[in-house]
């Protein structure tokens, strides 16, 4: 790198960081600090959104994930992310939402107890974490194969990024990272788009990809240029792209860093219109990204890491000055997840962990002091699983542990949303899909010679819907028989479809419903948040016209993707 | 202590206006190191000067307005 692309990686991030730091005001209580005051708008968190769930992680380990899975990955990007934030956006975000909580763990433990609550913020915990040792793999890989940096001055800067992010975040709380992530994001589309422009003019465009890689093996291209092409032994294609799909509508469903960004939406149309737009701008950036792949192999087809594909086009292709840009989109890829999963985890952790059962009732400050001072430690959790990420490559560790440990958490989630079950199976559900996903590893991982359909990480994703799901309506089925249904009062105000009464009453109801929190600072917290309105304009006394509604976007986007995924790119 | 005040919006639009042209001159440099794609470095260091001018006249605008002119 020369110094005029050292020169655009610092203007852009250090500007962006001093705006994070300078421009935005700095907060006071805990309200502020962690949920914006309520007063984000759907460009701010869509965009935010898009910046939390794609990092350099997912620049470097997708065209890695691509070199090998191939186009079979756009299903993960396009249908699952979109479909995850749906379900977020217009089911699970909004019981939370009216009722003023702060996290999904808290809504966890009023729908299904304690135990639900303290084991989404372990899981929350080890995958975020697993996350950010993604990134800074990722972030080491680019200064490393990129910029010939030294390894030990490669760690320094990896380091440096993240102690910064830790500034405007400790100052500005979620208000800080949404903003700031909204103008990463921009970088890193630029950033996006430049690498691709390059790499495929150079490739000749899709024939001279195709022809590139039927030199190499004339199955290449049928492998790597479809989404339905990639299928490893014993395990159809439909099912690899069934697992890539639940894996990223598990990461929206259950991350609290996505999560709390849609909580401090000004109204619920913008919670809802922010997914919109997040699923669109992922779905054009990553189109860009995960076509490196094939194009790395096209041009690299014995890389022994993977994840060094997309460091060597940048390395390959790109002039000074474009180097820069691309790679301040990397460095600012990295902010932008690395704020998200602070605040983030910082709430789970004060909320769920701290508050609820270490330290009851202290002052609102206290609670916001503690939360500022838990994001370097989140943030530096990360470095712990550096050693495990190179030789699998960081997609394929993290698809392992998704499977296994994340998607039970989804599932019992969606239930605790869609379904009346009873409040003692949340924790039923969990066990079981985490002795699944847990022995399944080992099988994995010691060879005992397990059948596929178990072991396999792709079969995972199915089965941690299943095997959680089937062992709650069993429970609740028994318990049905035993105790009787669910009481009306116990589930109103935390499911999608059950009755709601009004806003106020709801608030109260919620604030006194578990006894353990009488008198504590959750339980003001929740009795003090602010009402917010439904929309943030006037709606015609007609409703409202058809462009403003974002159901009808989301189908739209849906409809487009599914014909691009299934007929033309299948 | 004495309270933080957020920078007013017009501050906002000075501090963009900045920081865009310093990027579009630094893109725009990077053409004295050769050729190559230079179509693409004209085409992003054009975009950003043109926000950075639009930055720049809503900043003078809304100073002229503070001072009611």
């Amino acid at each position: 790198m020369t110094l005029i692309d050292w020169l655009l990686v610092i203007v852009i991030n250090v500007g962006i960081v001093i705006y994070g730091v300078a421009a935005i005001k700095r907060t006071k209580g805990s309200f502020e600090w962690y949920l914006a005051a309520k007063t984000l708008p759907w460009w701010a968190i869509g965009l935010s959104a898009f910046g939390t769930a794609v990092d350099t992680g997912d620049y470097v380990a997708v065209a890695g994930g691509a070199y090998r899975f191939g186009l079979s990955q756009l299903a993960f990007w396009w249908l699952g992310l979109a479909v995850g934030w749906f379900v977020l956006s217009f089911f699970v975000i909004r019981p939370i939402y009216r009722t003023g909580m702060f996290t999904n763990a808290e809504w966890l433990e009023f729908r299904f107890g304690r135990a639900s609550r303290v084991l989404a913020v372990l899981i929350n915990l080890q995958s975020r974490t697993n996350v950010l040792g993604n990134i800074y793999f990722s972030l080491f890989l680019v200064l490393n194969v990129i910029a010939g940096v030294p390894d030990s001055i490669s760690w320094i800067v990896v380091a440096f990024v993240a102690a910064t992010a830790v500034l405007y975040i400790i100052t500005g709380g979620l208000k800080s990272d949404v903003i700031t992530d909204a103008l990463q994001s921009i970088a890193m589309i630029v950033g996006a788009v430049v690498l691709w422009g390059a790499v495929w003019w150079a490739m000749g465009g899709w024939r001279g990809l195709t022809e590139k890689l039927s030199a190499i093996d004339p199955k290449l291209p049928d492998t790597l240029l479809h989404v339905g092409g990639y299928s490893p032994g014993g395990v159809p294609p439909i099912v690899v792209v069934s697992g890539m799909t639940i894996a990223l509508i598990t990461y929206a469903v259950i991350n609290q860093y996505e999560a709390i960004r849609f909580l401090g939406a000004r109204s619920e149309w913008d919670f809802k219109m922010a997914a919109v737009l997040a699923s669109v701008v992922t779905a054009v950036t990553l189109w860009f990204n995960v076509t490196m792949g094939p194009l790395a192999r096209a041009d690299f087809p014995e890389l022994k890491i993977v994840d060094q594909a997309y460091p060597l086009l940048v390395q390959k292709y790109l002039p000074p000055g474009l180097i820069g840009i691309v790679v301040a989109g990397l460095v600012a890829a990295a902010y932008s997840t690395f704020d998200s999963i602070g605040v983030g985890i910082s709430s789970l952790f004060v909320r769920d962990i701290y508050a609820r059962f270490l330290v009851k009732n202290a002052s609102d400050e206290h609670y916001t002091l503690v939360g500022r001072l838990f994001t370097p430690v989140v943030i530096g959790l990360g470095f712990l699983y550096v050693p495990f990420l190179a030789a699998p490559g960081m997609f394929a560790f993290y698809i392992r542990l998704a499977g296994a440990i994340a998607v039970p958490l989804m599932t019992v989630i969606l239930m605790g949303i869609f379904t009346r079950v009873h409040r003692a199976t949340g924790l039923v559900g969990l066990l079981v899909g985490l002795t699944y996903g847990i022995s399944a590893i080992l099988a994995d991982f010691n060879k005992w010679g397990w059948p596929v359909w178990y072991t396999s990480p792709w079969w995972a994703y199915l089965w941690n819907i299943v095997l959680p799901a089937g062992s709650m309506f069993l429970t609740s089925a028994i318990l049905d028989k035993v105790r009787g249904p669910v009481e009306e009062e116990e589930l109103m105000g935390l499911i999608s479809t059950g009755r709601e009464p009004d806003a106020e009453d709801l608030r109260e109801m919620v604030a006194t419903r578990l006894k353990v929190l009488e008198g504590t600072w959750l339980q003001k917290t929740l009795r003090e948040a602010p009402r917010m309105p439904e929309y943030p304009f006037p709606v015609p006394s007609g409703g409202l016209p058809w462009h403003k509604r974002p159901a009808v976007w989301a189908w739209v986007y849906l409809g487009v993707v599914s014909v691009l995924l299934f007929v033309v790119l299948w | 202590m004495e309270e933080y005040q957020e920078p007013a919006i017009p501050l906002k639009m000075l501090y963009g206006a900045v920081f865009l042209f310093i990027i579009a001159v630094l893109v725009l440099a990077s053409l004295f190191y050769g050729p190559e794609l230079w179509w693409v470095k004209v085409l992003i260091g054009g975009g950003l000067l043109a926000f950075s001018a639009l930055f720049a006249a809503l900043y003078l605008r809304s100073m002229g307005r503070g001072r009611g002119d």
